[in-house]
């Protein structure tokens, strides 16, 4: 028998779910991605190298502050720009905006229907408009975020290779930290809404993969920590990395060591979780062993890992920024000149680790461009629990298995615009 | 009163305008109020209309089942707009077409096995059905993008006034980037983004298109430029947001 699924929704771009059922055991289960080729990676090439973190942007309209900076950092790399400390710590408030408008879109708009079955979004709304109220404060923070450090809510214009085209007044900066304050709070409420939420049990034993810093949860940059082996140079990891067409569908996922791993909140909580900020450390309670070296291996919890890194990067981004206000240095561009390399840039988007690779000639013309985006990452990851989750679960119809297909689907977060890029 | 149905629909892009929509935040929900919402994948299990009263249409239309969908949206739809510089002009995509010397050589680039990937010419919405609005822009402004959506629901025709970017960028005060010998593309494409781009100095891409009737200025200003970045670079600053083919047609 074949089940399918066609047109998931709530998730970010077009997909269907297909699989075999053999017996009442489900096999070969498969995503199928429905989004044509924008062949980004080829269309980027022979052109200036200014346009292309503005190209490489558009890959997604959730994430596009992740594929302009990781394409910069990667090109900064490849041309050997150093930028400074207080440029570092403005791209980190930006990144960090970034998680704070998906995770709370992701957490309420998509995934909380899922815990009481099918309702629209309308009835949710009605049903918890305090919650609602809160989201979208949240979320309107970190559009705000962008909007004034970035130049807008959505593909940056300000950012650019050696830093930022314009240094904002430190009036605007304050005003940012003292908004921080009702966010933190309400950020605070969502988490303990999502920490009572009754998850489905599961587990299998995957590698998680992310950034790590010492002393740091990791998000700008750092090394390829791994629930499997130590942390490694992210060329080391990158190379590690195969992407292949598995499908016939328009995607390259990518499998590290021959297998399939997973990136995103639930590794970076997993790998970084002891260098939370205080009130975000608070909800490691939820966890059997909140000291303990991996807190986590039921992906449902991908969700939970979402609603605390929504407190820690909103305390993170107040801490940040009154940083960048005790330092006086306002240079935000670092001179450079242009020579040929190639270079490789790794930050941690919203849904896992984001790589982008190039190599520039000596004109400052993109010759070479790799990308390899979270979604194509865990892919087969997200294949291989389905089909476990829904061998283990007891089933009761038709519809409670679209309802538990679409659940595990959403707690995964993908993103089929940015996996096919 | 019936409620007019509401479809935002979605071909192959990064989905950012929808996203924009989004971020309306409390003016969404004056949207829900207004609109019997069909088919918006991001809040609500997918629920296919058989008739629409608006559809609202982000993206290319790429793939085959972009195309099919389209046309069929088209015949069941009173009023089609298009939105974002994908659907406008062909958005970022649209780059292969310039950029493409040998045939096929940008997807075999990505895909070595090249297995069954669609790749046809990259073409925005009006080249394949009729479009009755266009918000233009990337990403579209959520404001206008407000505005244009409640003139419908009022049975209002939305229009953008007739202005050139430099018109807003002017009244708002900001440093102009062509006076700084920057290759910008305000004075020849259509304002309403309020300069948003020079507001970070960063100069105009031409993302919103060309400002229709400036036939004459965009040859003049086209010409200025290229003695200014050469013609290799002038193209790369057009072909950015696929408005290269757009602001040519104009000039002719």
């Amino acid at each position: 028998m074949k089940i399918k699924i066609s047109h998931l929704a709530k998730i970010e771009g077009h997909a269907s779910f297909f699989a075999d059922m053999l017996a009442g055991d489900i096999k070969n289960a498969k995503l199928k991605i429905t989004i044509g080729a924008r062949l980004i990676e080829s269309i980027i090439l022979n052109r200036n190298y200014i346009e292309t973190p503005i190209v490489t942007s558009r890959i997604c309209g959730i994430c596009s502050v992740a594929h302009n900076i990781t394409s910069i950092k990667a090109i900064e790399s490849a041309l050997g720009v150093k930028i400074n400390p207080q440029i570092e710590r403005l791209r980190k408030v930006l990144v960090l905006a970034e998680p704070i408008q998906s995770h709370a879109a992701h957490l309420f708009f998509l995934s909380l229907s899922d815990f009481f079955k099918y309702e629209s979004d309308v009835d949710l709304i009605k049903k918890y408009p305090d919650l609602a109220k809160k989201i979208i404060l949240i979320r309107d923070f970190g559009n705000k975020i962008k909007d004034v450090v970035g130049g807008r809510d959505m593909h940056m214009i300000v950012t650019e290779i050696g830093g930022f085209r314009r240094v904002l007044d430190d009036k605007i900066i304050q005003k940012l930290i003292d908004e921080t304050e009702p966010v933190l709070e309400a950020a605070i409420g969502v988490a303990k809404f999502f920490r009572a939420l009754d998850y489905p049990k599961y587990e299998r034993k995957v590698e998680f993969a992310g950034l790590v810093r010492p002393r740091e949860y990791a998000f700008y940059d750092g090394m390829i920590g791994s629930t499997v082996g130590s942390a490694r140079p992210v060329k080391k990891f990158y190379k590690e990395l195969v992407e292949k067409q598995t499908t016939d569908d328009p995607t390259k996922r990518a499998s590290h060591l021959g297998k399939s791993f997973m990136p995103g909140a639930i590794a970076r909580l997993n790998l970084s979780h002891k260098f939370l900020n205080p009130e975000a450390k608070k909800f490691l309670t939820f966890f059997e062993k909140p000291n303990g070296k991996i807190l986590t291996y039921n992906t449902f919890h991908n969700i939970y890992a979402q609603a605390v890194e929504l407190v820690h990067c909103v305390e993170e981004v107040r801490k940040l920024l009154k940083e960048y206000l005790r330092d006086k240095s306002r240079n935000l561009m670092v001179k450079y000149t242009l020579k040929s390399g190639e270079g490789l840039g790794a930050t941690e988007a919203p849904r896992g680790t984001l790589y982008h690779y190039y190599e520039i000639d000596k004109y400052g013309i993109t010759r070479a461009c790799n990308i390899i985006t979270p979604t194509a990452q865990f892919l087969d990851n997200l294949e291989n629990d389905l089909e476990k989750y829904l061998n283990e679960a007891k089933v009761k119809d038709e519809r409670d298995r679209k309802w538990k297909i679409n659940m595990m689907v959403r707690a995964y977060d993908p993103c089929m615009t940015c996996a096919t890029h | 009163m019936k409620k007019s149905s509401l479809a935002i629909a979605s071909m192959t892009c990064c989905e950012g305008c929808q996203v924009e929509i989004l971020n309306l935040g409390k003016r969404l929900l004056d949207i829900f109020q207004v609109f019997d919402l069909g088919n918006f994948a991001w809040a609500e299990e997918k629920r296919e209309r058989p008739h629409y009263d608006i559809a609202v249409v982000e993206g290319t239309p790429l793939t085959e089942e972009d195309v099919k969908y389209l046309k069929e949206l088209r015949k069941k739809s009173k009023i089609l707009v298009a939105i974002g510089s994908c659907a406008h002009l062909g958005g970022v995509q649209e780059i292969k077409n310039y950029s493409e010397k040998n045939k096929d050589e940008k997807v075999k680039y990505v895909y070595p096995k090249y297995q069954r990937i669609q790749n046809p010419t990259v073409v925005p919405v009006w080249k394949v059905v009729k479009v009755d609005y266009t918000v233009p822009c990337c990403p579209i402004d959520k404001d206008e993008f407000f505005r244009v959506i409640s003139d419908l629901a009022f049975g209002r025709v939305p229009k953008i006034p007739l202005r050139p970017v430099c018109f807003e960028c002017q009244t708002s005060g900001y440093e102009c980037l062509l006076q700084k010998g920057e290759p910008c593309l305000g004075p020849i494409t259509l304002g309403g983004c309020r300069a948003i781009c020079l507001r970070s100095k960063r100069f105009c891409y031409g993302c919103r298109g060309p400002l229709a009737g400036a036939g004459p200025q965009i040859t003049k200003h086209l010409k200025n430029l290229e003695k200014l970045v050469g013609k290799k670079y002038l193209r790369e600053i057009m072909e950015t947001y696929g408005a290269e083919d757009d602001f040519l047609r104009i000039e002719k």
